[in-house]
């Protein structure tokens, strides 16, 4: 019984809302320069981001089937921008049309650019030899290719990023007048304080991850328990972000739906 | 509400009724989730104006778009997207304003992979423009969405910029307009700015592959959750200078004393992280209180 008057309740506060919404549409409808378009765009976005959000209340079929609408969204959009925009766009009309340049104006440099595309497509191709037990070994050769390349750009990567950060992690402790002339004592003091935390940390942070050596000496827990509450700081800076990040998402929609939606508070 | 299950509240169906303490520690989380969001619709309504702090990595950069010349060209690479919206929206708006104001030419990248950024980007360079009277073409332009080859293609754009690109996004040669006549290569580009929520897309090709080997000036805006990545390359001069979250953009507003999306987001945010601050504290005392309370009752019995 008690169960029946809430949904009556649920459905009479539904209902008030509904003609609510409707009353609003008609409000903004009176005021001019009515976009039927922009309308429907911004009303499947709110049903959106209210579905969505109904999942704070608990587990719902609608929360579920805008779950499912948005994965299925992404995997099609994913398929589409590959097959599209990677393998038409980029490989298969540059080839066909140098193709049909060399056979009718003969080869320059810029044509064979795009006749040799036809390596890298046959190379991938190689990839789909591993569905067959007998020419497996010919996919290997992608997967060589593929790894080869991979790790050359890699190895390129990581050392052009970590070099400079290796070289400015040597900080001096001492911030002297020598290197800071502008600089009153108070303020190189407070330089040097940064520069022993940071050294500090860098070192105790490495020592934390030495798993070789044994954890009990002094020498080794007092520097890795350092490194341990270095870390804690860290990971507490990376949440407290996060949740920054998550709030200026929530406070945007909470925008759209009052601003944009609703047409209630200002643009 | 406390008799419904979530998935998120399980913890109201064993709330033992006692001390107010005791109520707060097993308060169904779905009443600080309405109290949450009441707040934030308030200050919808009530957009409360905070002071805002200028960071050392946000006056760098404005520093450095100061000091840019003339006959460069500027790359703002823009991920823009939905769910960055908020903060990254402020950002991406506050530099352009930044280089249209110092007339700088700039180009506008966007990637395949996000293609509600690419329609972002269009919308929002296209209202600056009319607000500083400036012309596509001309002034700025917006390149044909690229899809991330990463490092590979990154070494194929600094050596030929026009030959990896080809066209804008309205399908013209880049030669044919006015604003990339003697862009080439990327020693031609003033400063590289990307807006962006994943780490691995700002470091990886514009670090790794072109701020360090031809030291081109880079600097990026990102989500609040990736700031913390972009610190130690801040502190190695690798990055020239960062917008982190909704406050960076504040900040740049600041300087450019044009308050906008940042400025409002930032207001409420700190409200909002106020209160989960006060939310958490309670919880503790809640806790440890409660466990007191606990103790006692065992030591009588």
């Amino acid at each position: 019984m008690k169960s029946t008057r809430i949904k009556v309740l649920a459905g009479a506060v539904l209902l008030v809302i509904l003609a609510w919404l409707i009353a609003n549409e008609f409000r903004i409808m009176s005021q001019g320069g009515y976009d039927w378009y922009l309308r429907l765009q911004q009303w499947i976005a709110a049903v959106c981001t209210l579905a969505i959000y109904s999942f704070l209340y608990r587990e719902n079929a609608f929360y579920r089937t805008f779950e499912h609408a948005l994965l299925g969204c992404a995997a099609g959009m994913g398929c589409a921008v590959i097959l599209r925009q990677q393998l038409v766009e980029q490989w298969f009309v540059p080839m066909k049309n140098a193709f049909i340049a060399w056979f009718t104006s003969g080869m320059n440099p810029g044509v064979l650019n795009g006749v040799l595309l036809i390596i890298p497509g046959l190379v991938g191709l190689m990839w789909y030899f591993q569905y067959s037990k007998k020419y497996f070994w010919i996919s290997r050769i992608t997967f060589c290719i593929t790894l080869g390349a991979g790790v050359g750009l890699g190895f390129k990567d990581m050392f052009n990023q970590l070099v400079p950060q290796i070289t400015e992690s040597f900080k001096p402790l001492w911030v002297g007048h020598s290197l800071m002339r502008n600089l009153s004592l108070a303020q190189r003091a407070g330089m040097s304080l940064e520069n022993l935390i940071f050294v500090l940390g860098t070192l105790s942070v490495l020592v934390y991850f030495f798993f070789v050596f044994d954890r009990r000496r002094l020498i080794v827990k007092a520097p890795a328990q350092l490194g341990r509450w270095y870390l804690m700081i860290a990971l507490g800076a990376f949440f407290g972000n996060t949740f920054m990040t998550r709030l200026s998402a929530l406070i945007e929609r909470i925008h759209f739906l009052c601003a944009e939606w609703l047409r209630l508070s200002n643009m | 509400m406390s008799n419904l299950h979530s998935p998120l509240s399980n913890t109201h169906a064993a709330a033992p009724a006692g001390s107010i303490w005791r109520r707060i520690q097993y308060c169904d989380p779905r009443w600080l989730y309405l109290f949450f969001a009441a707040m934030v619709v308030i200050f919808e309504f009530w957009r409360p104006a905070m002071p805002t702090v200028v960071p050392d990595a946000v006056q760098r950069l404005y520093d450095l778009i100061e000091r840019l010349p003339h006959d460069k060209l500027v790359i703002v690479d823009s991920e823009l997207a939905a769910g960055i919206r908020a903060e990254c929206e402020g950002q991406f708006i506050a530099v352009v304003r930044h280089l249209f104001r110092r007339n700088l030419r700039f180009a506008i990248m966007t990637w395949t992979t996000q293609p509600e950024g690419i329609k972002y980007a269009t919308d929002l360079s296209a209202a600056l423009a009319r607000e500083f009277g400036k012309q596509y073409g001309r002034d700025y332009v917006i390149w044909n969405p690229l899809t991330p080859a990463g490092g590979a293609m990154m070494q194929s754009f600094a050596r030929d910029i026009p030959g990896l690109i080809q066209t804008d996004i309205a399908g013209t040669p880049l030669r044919d307009i006015p604003v990339m006549r003697g862009v080439q290569t990327i020693m031609d580009i003033s400063l590289v700015y990307k807006v962006s929520y994943v780490w691995d897309r700002v470091e990886t090709p514009w670090i790794g592959f072109i701020q360090s080997v031809y030291g081109t000036p880079y600097a990026c805006g990102t989500v609040a959750i990736m700031s913390s990545s972009a610190y130690p390359f801040l502190d190695s001069g690798q990055l020239s200078g960062m917008l982190a979250g909704a406050a960076g953009a504040a900040a740049y507003e600041r300087l450019m004393n044009a308050p906008g999306v940042g400025t409002k987001t930032v207001g409420v945010q700190s409200f909002a992280a106020l209160f989960v601050i006060v939310a958490i504290v309670l919880g503790n005392i809640a806790m440890v209180l409660a466990r007191r309370a606990d103790a006692r009752t065992e030591a009588a019995a």
